[in-house]
């Protein structure tokens, strides 16, 4: 018999345990996703033609070389980085806001990043920065000061208590607010609708190595701080009343999870522009799969964002190929029937 | 023995308003503490300033004579552990241990992975509360007891040395508020822990209490043992005639009921 003192550590190993087996799986199918976007297109490649022109075969088609390593992998890379930081990013808010429909443009990031952008584009401002052009770098400012925007809202409207329904309720108006902004532009300036159209639906149509190169550090280092934050989330996630008497400083934690949030928001609308529903819906899912331990969670949620961006930018090529269509469209066209189905198995339960 | 919770002057409550005003109380290690009063009378306030949750608006509390303003977060937690009336995780789902085991964060600080020592303190307070075989179980998946013993075994994790549990026989069977209450016993007798509680049914009070502190229109009207505090001299002015106040059968403090108005 093994003493009690044993098995307790056991159960409270296995009960805390990170799911590698699952994450194995997933990243296992992330790979095969991201050989079939590299093979799936205007020509059809097969596994082996994938594989000399990524390692750079001498004997391979050099066309081939160049539409694998020039266009699709760049795209197909960008789709996997954007995806899974819209999930992380999801999937924190969710947690801060204990609200199962945050997203993570929750709290007004998409409607300043598609000010910025409309800005940007009626005023035909050429200024960029930092690998960024003038229209990605007009996104993130707008995303990042329609935030701090909300922020200072919330701070002024309420009491400490009531400080995540302050911040909700202040990035609603403020979303409505700026998009009605973005709709009179549109409107005044007579803008072309369909390229500002494909920008607010989001698109990774000629997308190159530049966006992955100025995007992957930003994405990076936002998703590393939010899994650092995955304990304090846990106990975010159970109220400001429960954390605070676990002795965690909640506003500085609050805003940390915020600032990693937002980065990687900022960094992916400006890179692909504001692509819905899969940091709704990615969590959600992990969250099923492996529980709302966020050290579980915000890795599942990663990959399993990055799993539905890179095939929803599969359909996005290929639906009415030649034509490409925003990859917005797709993820929406996925993910609504997708969390229809999650909300009926759940049986209307809160995560 | 030093007073393990020390309380003088105390006035607490929210920005715009004031709730209890100069509550002086002395807690020794091992006992039960009950907070009774009327709904409104600032029980759970007086639960939460103590906790660190609402700054005091005057006055000092201290813990083994030192005064809890000069212990940071971390250092408070690991001696005073709250267990809340509301439940809101019980919506997210944590597996048991993962909800269990942030009990330790104060000890273990937010980012270091836990010890097998933490681990053992996580495993020891599942198996006190009883939840050891639900450690993978989602917290959504609970019976309502389950929920409110799982929080019980996270502040247990906090190795506090004061306990403050608000309402914790709320919304339990009888069987699982007998159970719940003797577990409360048991660590104050066994364990010398500190314990102030709030009750909202009188009728348990005398069963778990060793001492009761009656609240009432912003101020602390009464300390004392259940049979002097559980009387209708000091319960009728603050909760109105409707109660009955009788020896409980078999000994022990007074049974509080209350009356139906009309009845003989």
């Amino acid at each position: 018999m093994t003493p009690p003192q044993q098995t307790d550590r056991e159960r409270v190993r296995r009960g805390a345990r990170p799911p590698w087996r699952g994450l194995l799986i997933l990243t296992g199918i992330l790979g095969v996703s991201v050989w079939a976007s590299l093979s799936v297109g205007s020509r059809w490649l097969g596994p082996l033609d994938v594989w000399r022109a990524l390692v750079g075969d001498a004997e391979s088609d050099a066309l081939v070389r160049v539409i694998v390593w020039e266009l699709r992998f760049p795209r197909t890379l960008l789709a996997v980085l954007v995806g899974a930081a819209l999930a992380m990013a999801g999937a924190s808010f969710q947690a801060l806001f204990r609200n199962a429909l945050a997203d993570p443009y929750v709290i007004g990031a998409s409607s300043g990043a598609a000010l910025g952008a409309t800005l940007a584009m009626t005023l035909g401002w050429s200024v960029g920065l930092a690998g960024f052009g003038p229209l990605p770098l007009a996104a993130f400012l707008g995303a990042l000061g329609a935030v701090l925007i909300t922020l200072l809202l919330a701070e002024s409207a309420g009491a400490e208590s009531g400080s995540v329904t302050s911040l909700l309720l202040a990035g609603t108006a403020l979303g409505a607010m700026l998009s009605a902004a973005v709709s009179f532009l549109l409107v005044w300036r007579d803008q072309p609708w369909f390229q500002v159209f494909n920008w607010l639906l989001g698109s990774f149509s000629g997308r190159t190595w530049v966006q992955v190169a100025v995007g992957w550090p930003y994405l990076a280092v936002s998703a590393l701080a939010l899994w650092f934050a995955s304990r304090p989330l846990d106990a975010l996630a159970g109220g400001d009343a429960v954390a605070r008497s676990l002795g965690l400083a909640v506003r500085p934690a609050r805003l940390a999870v915020i600032a990693a949030a937002t980065l990687a928001v900022a960094v992916a609308v400006a890179v692909s522009g504001i692509i819905g529903f899969v940091g709704l819906i990615a969590p959600h899912a992990a969250r099923r799969l492996f529980g709302a331990g966020h050290r579980r969670l915000l890795p599942a949620s990663g990959l399993l964002g990055a799993i539905l961006l890179v095939w929803a930018d599969v359909g996005a090529r290929t639906v009415l190929a030649p034509v490409e269509i925003p990859v917005g469209i797709v993820t929406a066209l996925i993910g609504g029937p997708f969390f229809l189905v999650l909300l009926r198995r759940r049986g209307g339960r809160i995560a | 023995m030093n007073a393990a919770l020390s309380v003088r002057g105390l006035a607490c409550g929210y920005a715009d308003r004031r709730v209890l005003t100069d509550v002086s109380l002395d807690l020794r290690a091992g006992e039960v503490l009950a907070l009774i009063g009327p709904n409104g009378s600032g029980k759970t306030t007086l639960l939460h300033t103590l906790a660190g949750l609402l700054p005091p608006q005057a006055g000092e509390m201290a813990w083994d004579g030192r005064s809890l303003d000069g212990l940071g977060r971390r250092e408070r937690a690991c001696v005073l552990a709250l267990s809340p009336q509301r439940a809101e995780e019980a919506a997210w789902p944590l597996t048991v241990a993962e909800a269990v085991a942030l009990g330790r964060a104060p000890h273990r600080g937010w980012f270091r992975p836990l010890t097998a020592e933490d681990e053992d303190v996580v495993g020891r307070s599942m198996r006190r509360l009883g939840v050891a075989t639900l450690a993978e179980r989602l917290l959504p998946g609970l019976s309502g007891g389950e929920l409110r013993r799982v929080l019980l075994a996270r502040a247990l994790a906090q190795e506090p040395r004061v306990l403050l549990l608000d309402e914790p026989a709320s919304y339990l069977d009888l069987h699982y508020q007998a159970e719940l209450l003797g577990i409360v016993r048991s660590l104050a007798v066994e364990d010398g822990v500190a314990v102030v509680l709030t009750l909202h049914d009188l009728a348990l009070v005398a069963a778990v209490a060793d001492r009761v502190a009656l609240l009432a229109d912003g101020r602390l009207r009464a300390v004392g043992e259940p049979g002097a505090i559980l009387s209708a001299e000091h319960l009728v002015p603050v909760f109105g005639p409707h109660l009955e106040v009788l020896p409980h059968p078999r000994g022990g403090g007074p049974l509080v009921l209350p009356r139906l108005p009309g009845s003989p």
